[in-house]
């Protein structure tokens, strides 16, 4: 990422900052975002820190293979959240998170977790592992493996799909190898007697409860995700990416250094992107249970048949564990 | 965490197939329990930040 770039973004999120009344989370992705190096690191921190108020979050998603003592120095000076990608066991962590010599990254990546927990600040700088789903693993050694890091958080994504290209693991479109793989979690984490917190079960249990859902794919609130590429490109959300090439680009793909992106995020492209994320298949808008699953992610609604006019390939799989969540809430406070 | 409940689990996820009705019986849960109270009295949580879920398991 170039200075041109950096500087631009800094600009437009300070000018985006004080004019949305409401505020906003500005998350670091990649690829491995720390490739971008410390120096330009702590421009774009600064920048931003300084030109938006505190409201307007900062987190970073990394590997943690560069997440060295002066870069977690320089995390904890401008308050960015970091979340760690991390799968669990070394037989599941390892068969898809390398490094660049192709050797396995978990005992890196955990040395780093450690490094960053036993910093000063580390209570309001770690916020937790990212981990993806490998629905042949065992989701009790996932869990207590994940548990045992210490990590305050843990999210779980399912592998990307569609109804055209299975998720890895899945079958068949109603089979739910997803959705068991989470009922066996969930028995982990409702067992535990000292349980971190579990982001995408808290999310859904606290919508069946009728509060706010906070996580794309689950309930249904619009979420305004927008991306900024290295080279300055805005785009959609880049998860549009499993469903087609190209999905994930607006149709005359804007720049941060020539679109006013305060202008743009009130421009008919957005509103265009953003009615995409709301379910339209007749079967979803028939569903009991709409309101919690949303309908899932848009990338995970696509066929090559109807567009995203299908619900998520994870249907059968949320309704197994909606179902189990319902229950298990209304035995909690019937108790 | 308690090693022999760890083992515990460990087998059972080797030897059982799990079905929703053996999940029902854990009402006295405090990952539960705290959610529960959190919505009933508004609360907040200590999570932050918001990630994408564009991996490299998808390639």
């Amino acid at each position: 990422m170039s200075v041109d770039i950096i500087d631009a973004i800094v600009d437009q999120l300070g000018t985006l900052a004080k004019r949305q009344a409401k505020p906003f989370n500005v998350c670091l992705h990649g690829g491995e975002p720390l490739l971008i190096g410390a120096p330009r690191l702590e421009r774009l921190l600064r920048g931003l820190r300084l030109g938006m108020p505190t409201s307007c979050s900062l987190a970073i998603q990394t590997n943690g293979l560069l997440l060295s003592d002066s870069i977690i120095d320089l995390l904890a000076t401008y308050g960015v959240g970091v979340s760690i990608s991390y799968d669990g066991p070394a037989d599941v962590h390892d068969a898809n998170r390398l490094d660049k010599r192709g050797a396995g990254s978990r005992a890196r990546v955990l040395n780093a977790m450690r490094r960053l927990q036993a910093h000063p600040t580390a209570s309001g700088l770690f916020s937790g592992v990212l981990a993806v789903v490998d629905p042949n693993s065992s989701p009790i050694a996932v869990y207590e493996d994940l548990a045992s890091t210490g990590a305050p958080g843990i999210d779980f994504l399912y592998r990307d799909g569609n109804r055209t290209r299975l998720p890895p693991g899945k079958a068949r479109a109603a089979s739910t190898e997803y959705g068991q793989w989470m009922l066996r979690l969930l028995r982990a984490y409702i067992a535990d007697p000292n349980p971190p917190r579990i982001r995408v079960l808290d999310d859904l249990m606290r919508l069946i409860l009728g509060s706010d859902g906070r996580k794309e794919g689950l309930g249904l609130t619009d979420f305004g995700i927008i991306v900024i590429d290295t080279d300055g490109t805005i785009t959609r959300n880049d998860t549009l990416k499993v469903a087609y090439h190209g999905a994930d680009k607006f149709d005359k793909p804007p720049s941060i250094l020539d679109r006013a992106l305060d202008q743009f995020l009130v421009s008919s492209d957005m509103s265009d992107y953003r009615a995409l994320q709301r379910p339209t298949s007749p079967i979803c808008l028939s569903c009991p249970e709409l309101n919690i699953c949303g309908g899932g992610m848009p990338a995970h609604r696509w066929s090559e048949d109807s567009g995203y006019n299908n619900p998520t390939v994870f249907c059968a799989d949320q309704q197994l564990l909606i179902a189990e969540l319902r229950s298990l809430l209304s035995a909690a406070k019937a108790a | 965490m308690q090693s022999d409940r760890i083992d515990e689990r460990g087998r059972d996820s080797q030897s059982e197939p799990v079905t929703p009705d053996e999940l029902t019986v854990a009402v006295d849960s405090v990952a539960l329990r705290r959610l529960i109270e959190e919505v009933e009295n508004k609360g907040d949580t200590t999570l932050a930040g918001y990630n994408r879920s564009y991996h490299r398991h998808n390639r």
